[in-house]
């Protein structure tokens, strides 16, 4: 009895030592092994390793990309204009004893990466005029800027065993006391738009009334102009029938003859008409009877 | 109790050797199955449709398993992560969908300015695939933040690059293609095992309401203009027939009158041809009678006066008194 007992006991101690001398290390891991504080070895491939158990001690540190998001921050631009920058950093340990040595964790790595990022996007900055960030060009253009600011950090965690693999500013705006400025300007340059939309259309329908007030007074004048036309064709018609009418002589004379009984048909109508005779007029006579 | 006596029936023992070992192979047996359960309980995962699952043995990669049951190696030698890779996945920007479905905005998002210096409020919706269930594991510290800021940067960098009225009305779907290709672009250098499905402006609104309005008055002025034109071919449309209604009658009245002059004439020639043949039979006689049947109907009422001046004098007599005794 008392034997199983201390088999157990020494079964339990042996698989303390065992799990203390094996240690895993995950994909997206590095781990630098220590004896006694001082790197002895680093894995950086994933896997079961072994260990001297109470002497080593294992350190992992992260071998993905790490992001780290920075705080907004005011900038001035080359034209002394204030802009907050949101920026924000994805980095990787690529030498682990290098980090080890020379920052240690992440999150000291992440004050330092802080600083230079900040430092260099104000430099940037600095060489740059507000509109030529905030423009009408081709988008990539900031893409570019950011590749510059990326590089300068990319040299300058390069000393910590870090690759900083993107810097990207995700805003860029104009600080709060601007704005209630920009949305007066807003509000000015719609009212103009608006103006001129308002203008623009009653030009452009007082152009199309014109026109067709044109348009109408032309196709009316122009009938005026055929009308009187045909008008006057009838009375060349009239003129043509009564001339051919009267062809000879004899028709001219008895035309006349009728014409002339008309006209003192019509010139003698009504009343208080005086008439004077010669006395030796055919009606004279007959009324005189001598 | 006394040993030794006998008495047929079986003494009472406290301890029974037999007994005790048979508890302890129960003991013994059961600690097994339980050992083997044990071991077959961690054997084996399942992977949904939905999943691929990447089996890692001491932490290292070894396989990747699809949809089923699978077996593998027990007590956390090798682990499981299952990973979504059917799934579209959704990140949004610039508000925030709560679970009751209510949306509250996150201005820091949203607000931001376009490339003619107007401040925008714009949301955005992403749709995004886990493409490398791996490198989505493995290659990066949180994918989808990765991709929520690189998209916010995007979106700035194409927003700060756009008109204001493209990025309010007709400009949204070039906008969301502009910035897709170039979170496409950016994602591809990241490598982190996700891929942008979709990307789609949700909502993108003028700043504040003072702003607003001014903005509805563009569109409202934008409409009177139109109104003003729409009244000016209207007129148009209203006019031009009416001309030419008004043509058609003045040329219509013109050919009456034509006509009529033209038929006059003919009526007149008419009358006169039927009263020539008449007068060239006798042309003194029809002359006379013609020339009284005038004198007749205008006689009357007539004061008629005859010269019958011989060298200078001139006398004139009325004959209004005879003329007059004549009618009685």
């Amino acid at each position: 009895m008392k034997k199983i007992i201390i088999t157990a006991v020494i079964l339990f101690i042996l698989l303390i030592v065992c799990l203390l001398s094996f240690y895993v290390v995950e994909e997206n891991q590095y781990a630098c092994v220590l004896r006694f504080e001082k790197i002895i070895n680093t894995k950086n491939d994933a896997g079961l390793y072994f260990k001297v158990p109470f002497t080593d001690s294992v350190t992992i540190y992260p071998k993905m990309v790490m992001l780290y998001d920075i705080n907004p921050s005011d900038v001035i631009t080359k034209d002394k204009k204030t802009m907050i920058v949101d920026s924000y950093v994805l980095w990787r340990i690529t030498d682990p004893v290098t980090f080890k040595k020379t920052i240690g964790s992440t999150k000291e790595a992440e004050g330092r990466l802080d600083a230079l990022t900040y430092n260099f996007i104000k430099t940037k900055m600095g060489t740059l005029n507000q509109d030529e960030i905030i423009n009408m060009e081709d988008p990539d253009e900031r893409n570019t800027i950011y590749g510059e600011i990326l590089k300068n950090v990319k040299e300058g965690a390069n000393s910590y065993g870090i690759e900083v693999v993107d810097v990207k500013i995700k805003r860029f705006d104009l600080p709060e006391q601007n704005e209630e400025a920009v949305f007066t300007r807003m509000i000015s340059e719609r009212n103009k738009i608006a103006q001129a939309y308002i203008a623009d259309g009653h030009y452009n329908a007082s152009i199309i009334t014109n026109e067709v007030d044109k348009k109408y007074n032309t196709i009316i004048s122009d009938a005026r102009v055929k009308a009187e036309k045909t008008i006057a064709e009838g009375e060349a018609e009239y003129m043509r029938f009564i001339a051919e009418a009267y062809n000879t002589p004899e028709k001219l004379e008895f035309y006349q003859f009728i014409r002339s009984l008309d006209a003192l048909k019509l010139s003698l109508s009504g009343d208080n008409k005086t008439i004077i005779l010669d006395k030796d007029s055919p009606l004279a006579k007959i009324l005189l009877y001598n | 109790m006394n040993k030794s006596s006998f008495n047929g029936s079986k003494p009472i023992r406290t301890f029974d050797p037999v007994n005790s070992k048979k508890i302890m192979k129960w003991i013994f047996i059961g600690t097994i199955v339980i050992f083997v359960l044990l071991i077959l309980a961690t054997s084996y995962y399942t992977v949904s449709d939905k999943e691929v699952a990447v089996v890692t043995t001491f932490g290292s990669v070894t396989n990747t398993t699809e949809a089923g049951v699978h077996f593998k190696l027990p007590f956390g030698i090798q682990k499981i992560h299952r990973v979504n890779v059917e799934g579209i996945h959704k990140i949004e920007l610039g508000y925030v969908t709560n679970e009751d479905g209510s949306i509250s905005p996150i201005e820091d998002e949203s607000k931001m300015i376009s490339g003619d210096f107007n401040i925008v409020n714009v949301d955005f919706f992403i749709e995004y695939k886990i493409i490398n269930a791996e490198k989505y594991l493995y290659s990066s510290d949180n994918p989808e933040s990765v991709l929520k800021m690189l998209a916010q940067s995007q979106i700035r960098n194409v927003i700060g690059s756009s008109n204001v009225d493209l990025v309010l009305t007709d400009g949204r779907e070039n906008i969301e293609i502009a910035v897709k290709d170039l979170i496409i672009n950016e994602l591809q250098a990241y490598d982190i095992g996700v891929s942008i499905y979709t990307i789609k402006i949700q909502d993108s609104d003028p700043p504040t309401d003072k702003v607003r309005a001014a903005f509805k008055a563009v569109e409202t002025a934008k409409q009177d203009s139109e109104t003003a034109e729409n009244n000016a071919l209207s007129y148009q449309e209203q006019m031009m027939p009416k001309a030419d209604a008004e043509a058609d009658k003045l040329l219509q009245n013109a050919e009456y009158l034509k006509q009529s002059r033209i038929n006059q004439a003919k009526e007149e020639v008419a009358l006169f041809e039927a009263m020539y043949e008449q007068y060239i039979l006798n042309t003194e006689m029809t002359k006379s009678r013609m020339y009284y049947e005038t004198i007749e109907t205008i006689l009357p009422g007539v004061k008629l006066y005859i010269d019958t001046s011989d060298g200078d004098i001139t006398k004139v007599l009325p004959i209004e008194s005879f003329l007059d005794l004549g009618d009685k």
